[in-house]
C-alpha cells in the first residue's frame, strides 16, 4: 500500500478516536476496568506461583541413603531419580557433608562430633526438587521402590495446606479472568457496534463510491488500537500503583514473611503484563472493530 | 458498454420497479433516460452499481457478465464508472476537498496526484471557494456539483447521473458534457 493512503488510514482512525467524545470515554472506560481487572488477577497468580515455587524451593524431598552403597550405587540412585517424571533438581550431600553439616549445627560443641571423623554415620542423601508439587506422592512412591534407600522425610503438613490453599486461589483467578473476558468482549462489542451503528451511513457511502471492505475497515481498526494501547498504558500506570502500596504495607509484608514468603518486584512482571495489556488492547480493537462491521460492510 | 438483456427488478415489497429492460449503450454515447418519478430510473442505477441485485435478467459491464460478480470485485466495478446519485451521498463529517479526494484515496492515488487533481476538479465545477465547506453548509446545487466532482475525478470511462437537471442547472451539466469527451 501506498505510504500517502497508508498515512491518510491511520490519520482517519485518529481523527476517529477524537470525534466521537461520549463514545471514545465509554471505550476507554470499559477498556481500562479490564485491563485493570486483568492486572490483578494477574498479580494475584503471578504472586501465587511464586509462594508456591518459594515453597517448593525450601520443600526438597530428602533422600537418605544406606549407608553400606557403594559410591557407584549411590550415583545410580541419583540418575534414577533425575530420570523419575515431575523431579526438577537433584543435590548430592555426601557423608562428609552431611557430617560438616551438624558439626556446623553444633557449633562450638562441634567437637563432640569428632568420634565420627573415622566411620561416619551420618548418611548421604539426595535432596530433590520437584516441578509439580502435586506430583509428591507420586515421586515418593517412585523413589521408594529403589534400592538403597534408607528413608525419605515427608512433607510438612502446615506447608501442604498452604499450597492447597494457594492452588485453590490460583484456580478461583483463572475462573474469574475467563467469566471477566466473556463478560467485556460483550461490552466492548457493543460498545463498538454503537460507533458502527452511528457511523453506518457514511459506510454505506464509502460502499457505493467504490471503497473495499479493508479499506473501510482499517480507520476503525487504527481507532480500536489507539483505544487499546492508551487504555492500556493508563491501566498499567493504575496497576503499578497499586502494586506498589501493597508492597509497601507494613503489616501485610510481614505477615507474608512470617510464612517464609515475599512479593515478587513488579519489575519481574512488568514485561508479560506489558505485553498481555498490549495484546489484549491491540486484539479487542482489532476484533472488536471487524466483528461489529460485519453487517454494515454488506452493500 | 452497459447492456441489459431482459433485466427485470421486483422488491421485496412486490414493487415491479424494472419489468424485461433491454438496452445497449455503446462507448462514447450520451444518453438519457426519461420517465415520471417512480418509475423505475433510479432503481436501473442501482442495478447497475450492484446496490440492489436483478430479479432477472442479465447485466454485461465492459463485456463483462455482472450477475454473479463476487461481492470482493463489486467494489471495483464501482471505481469504473463515476455516479452522482440522487441523494448525492456525500460524506457529512469531511470537507467538499476531503469528499473529493477521498474517491482518490480508494483507488490509492497518491498524494501528489491529490493535491494536483482535487483542486482542478472543483474549479471545473465552480466550487473552489467552498473548499473547507462541510456537505450540510451547502445548496442542494452545491452539493450536487461536489458529488460531480467525485464521480468525474478518477477519470471514469463511464459517467452516471441520476437527476443531473433537477438541482445543478443547466451551465455546469454542459461543463461536464465537455468534460467526458
Ligand atoms: N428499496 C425499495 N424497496 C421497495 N420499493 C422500492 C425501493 N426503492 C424503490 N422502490 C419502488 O420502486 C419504484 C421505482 O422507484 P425508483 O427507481 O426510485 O424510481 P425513479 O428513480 O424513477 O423515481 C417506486 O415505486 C418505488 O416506490
Ligand atoms: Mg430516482
Amino acid at each position: 500500500m501506498k505510504y500517502n493512503v497508508l498515512t491518510y488510514l491511520i490519520g482517519e482512525g485518529l481523527a476517529n478516536v477524537f470525534k466521537n467524545k461520549k463514545q471514545t470515554i465509554t471505550s476507554f472506560g470499559t477498556m481500562c476496568l479490564i485491563m485493570i481487572f486483568f492486572g490483578i488477577c494477574f498479580m494475584l497468580i503471578g504472586n501465587f506461583n511464586h509462594f508456591i515455587s518459594q515453597v517448593e524451593s525450601v520443600q526438597g524431598i530428602q533422600v537418605y541413603i544406606q549407608n553400606d552403597a557403594t559410591d557407584e550405587e549411590v550415583k545410580q540412585v541419583g540418575e534414577q531419580i533425575q530420570a523419575l517424571n515431575g523431579v526438577n533438581t537433584i543435590e548430592f550431600v555426601s557423608k562428609e557433608a552431611a557430617l560438616q553439616h551438624m558439626k556446623d549445627k553444633f557449633g562450638e560443641k562441634s567437637y563432640l562430633l569428632n568420634v565420627y571423623d573415622e566411620s561416619n554415620i551420618f548418611p548421604a542423601s539426595y535432596v530433590v526438587t520437584l516441578t509439580d508439587l502435586n506430583l509428591r506422592q507420586d515421586v515418593q512412591n517412585k523413589i521408594n521402590e529403589l534400592n538403597n534407600i534408607k528413608n525419605i522425610t515427608s512433607s510438612d503438613e502446615t506447608i501442604s495446606a498452604l499450597i492447597k490453599i494457594a492452588r485453590g486461589i490460583k484456580i478461583g483467578s483463572y475462573i474469574i479472568i475467563a467469566a471477566l473476558i466473556l463478560v467485556n468482549v460483550f461490552i466492548i462489542s457493543n460498545t463498538i457496534k454503537l460507533t458502527v451503528y452511528a457511523r453506518r451511513k457514511e459506510i454505506s457511502i464509502m460502499k457505493y463510491v467504490g471503497a473495499t471492505n479493508s479499506f473501510i475497515r482499517w480507520p476503525f481498526i487504527v481507532e480500536g488500537i489507539v483505544i487499546g494501547l492508551i487504555s492500556g498504558a493508563i491501566s498499567l500506570a493504575i496497576v503499578a500503583g497499586i502494586y506498589l502500596l501493597i508492597g509497601q504495607n507494613i503489616t501485610f509484608v510481614g505477615f507474608l514473611s512470617k510464612l517464609g514468603l515475599s512479593l515478587l518486584n513488579f519489575g519481574d512482571m512488568f514485561n508479560l503484563i506489558l505485553i498481555v495489556f498490549l495484546v489484549l488492547g491491540v486484539g479487542i480493537g482489532v476484533v472488536g472493530s471487524s466483528l461489529s462491521m460485519r453487517k454494515y460492510l454488506k452493500v | 458498454m452497459i447492456e441489459f438483456r431482459n433485466v427485470s427488478k421486483v422488491y421485496d415489497t412486490g414493487t415491479k420497479a424494472v419489468k424485461n429492460a433491454s438496452f445497449l449503450i455503446e462507448k462514447g454515447e450520451f444518453c438519457f433516460l426519461v420517465g415520471t418519478s417512480g418509475s423505475g430510473k433510479s432503481t436501473l442505477i442501482k442495478l447497475i452499481l450492484k446496490e440492489e441485485e436483478a430479479t432477472s435478467g442479465n447485466i454485461i459491464i465492459n463485456g463483462k457478465d455482472t450477475t454473479f460478480l463476487k461481492p470482493s470485485r463489486v467494489p471495483y466495478l464501482r471505481r469504473s464508472m463515476g455516479v452522482v446519485f440522487q441523494d448525492f451521498r456525500l460524506l457529512p463529517d469531511k470537507t467538499v476537498y476531503d469528499n473529493v479526494a477521498y474517491a482518490m484515496y480508494i483507488v490509492r492515488a497518491t498524494g501528489r496526484h491529490i493535491r494536483r487533481q482535487v483542486p482542478m476538479i472543483l474549479s471545473l465545477v465552480g466550487l473552489s471557494q467552498k473548499a473547507k465547506m462541510y456537505p450540510n453548509e451547502l445548496s442542494g446545487g452545491e452539493q450536487q456539483r461536489v458529488a460531480l466532482a467525485r464521480a468525474l475525478v478518477n477519470n471514469p470511462s463511464m459517467l452516471i447521473a441520476d437527476e443531473p437537471t433537477r438541482k445543478s442547472g443547466s451551465r455546469y451539466i454542459l461543463g461536464y458534457n465537455e468534460f467526458t469527451k
